[in-house]
């Protein structure tokens, strides 16, 4: 059975639930870049439209979360500051105060290992296309989806 | 395609999300947020280090290490860590350092003849300052301070930023900073710090307006 419009309001409901859990910060910044933050989406009146730009914006902000950042940044910080002895800069670290080194033995980490969001936002895209698909293979969802 | 389908994929997409652990050596140290925080930090360094070189004609050398390096706690500024040097002309004019403590307006005003309390200090994660300081600086010893915000915006950060700009410099007529046109030629303070919050947000753009008055730049800045 296609989707109608309740069920565009769960797969709302079910994407900020289970953001809530896995990173809660960053449930107020997809909801504002998704427009959401400012629309009452219990009552919205475009909810496809409103699930594809809530997909949109949580694969933007998790995209830029990722460890996959890094060398971009990295990049600019190679194009404006130089080091001492002329060669690149090679790394983004965060350096632990001398009683977190002493804790957890080691001096500090490197950003670029951060967690690897690939797996998880390959499947978010998937899960775009296929609604964009449902919508344009018209049938039941109309106008006001 | 059916709703219970939609779940399963949803569920599917968030459990690659928590299995994509940090690696084992780093589980204790930071969490998700935190590390995108500093990423977003580390983004906004190159973004300011791009306009003091394109805008202001500086020279900025890394010194201490071939790694960019932030701080996972604030403190004071030990000369042993990273930092970067900002020259023009070949003389050291600054230094740009991260996370980074500054001392009070209301504690240079009090005397300073105590060890400062935790209220007497404040961190800023970007700090421009006269070359050659330690420890912690003293408010007018600041060029430039910078706020970089990777999670939502909101009233509660602006009061914050507010307080900053408060215990920076008193409000004045426009006075010169130490810059020719970024970020800021002149600023209505004394004195006369530059003060930038950058933000992933984009409603910060919407928090802006005391900005206009108290001499407080703000970016929308997306990574």
């Amino acid at each position: 059975m296609p989707l109608d419009r309740d069920d565009y309001l769960a797969i709302l409901d079910i994407l900020r639930s289970e953001l809530r859990v896995a990173d809660p910060e960053a449930v107020d910044l997809v909801d504002r870049a998704s427009g959401m933050g400012e629309r009452d989406f219990s009552r919205d009146d475009q909810p496809r439209a409103a699930v594809l730009s809530y997909l949109e914006a949580l694969i933007k902000v998790m995209a830029e979360r990722s460890a996959g950042q890094n060398g971009r940044i990295l990049d600019l910080a190679n194009r404006y500051i130089r080091t001492e002895e002329g060669g690149p800069i090679q790394a983004l670290t965060v350096q632990l105060s001398p009683a977190e080194r002493e804790i957890h033995q080691v001096e500090s980490y490197d950003l670029a290992r951060l967690p690897d969001r690939s797996e998880f936002l390959a499947q978010l895209r998937d899960l775009r296309d296929a609604i964009q698909n449902e919508g344009s293979e018209g049938g039941a969802t109309g106008g006001v989806l | 395609m059916n709703i219970e389908e939609v779940r399963n994929r949803i569920e599917s997409a968030f459990r690659a999300f928590t299995s994509a652990a940090h690696p084992s050596e780093y589980e204790n140290l930071l969490s998700l947020n935190a590390g995108a925080g500093k990423l977003y930090e580390a983004f906004i360094l190159t973004k300011v280090a791009e306009q003091l070189v394109t805008r202001e004609a500086l020279d900025l050398t890394l010194v201490n290490s071939n790694n960019i390096a932030l701080k996972n706690a604030p403190g004071q500024i030990n000369r042993t860590y990273p930092r970067i040097d900002v020259k023009r002309h070949g003389q050291t004019v600054a230094e740009l350092w991260t996370d980074v403590e500054f001392l009070s307006l209301s504690y240079y005003n009090q005397g300073m003849y105590t060890a400062p309390d935790p209220g007497h200090y404040h961190e800023l994660d970007i700090l421009m300052v006269q070359p050659g300081l330690s420890d912690r600086p003293r408010h007018d010893q600041i060029q430039l301070g910078v706020e970089c915000k990777s999670s939502g915006y909101g009233k509660k950060l602006l009061k914050e930023i507010l307080g900053i700009r408060r215990e920076l410099s008193l409000l004045s007529h426009p006075t010169a900073t130490a810059f020719s046109s970024w970020p800021r030629s002149t600023v209505p303070a004394t004195p006369a710090s530059c003060l930038l919050v950058f933000s992933a947000d984009p409603i910060v753009t919407r928090y802006s307006a005391p900005g206009q008055t108290f001499g407080i730049d703000f970016f929308h800045e997306p990574l």
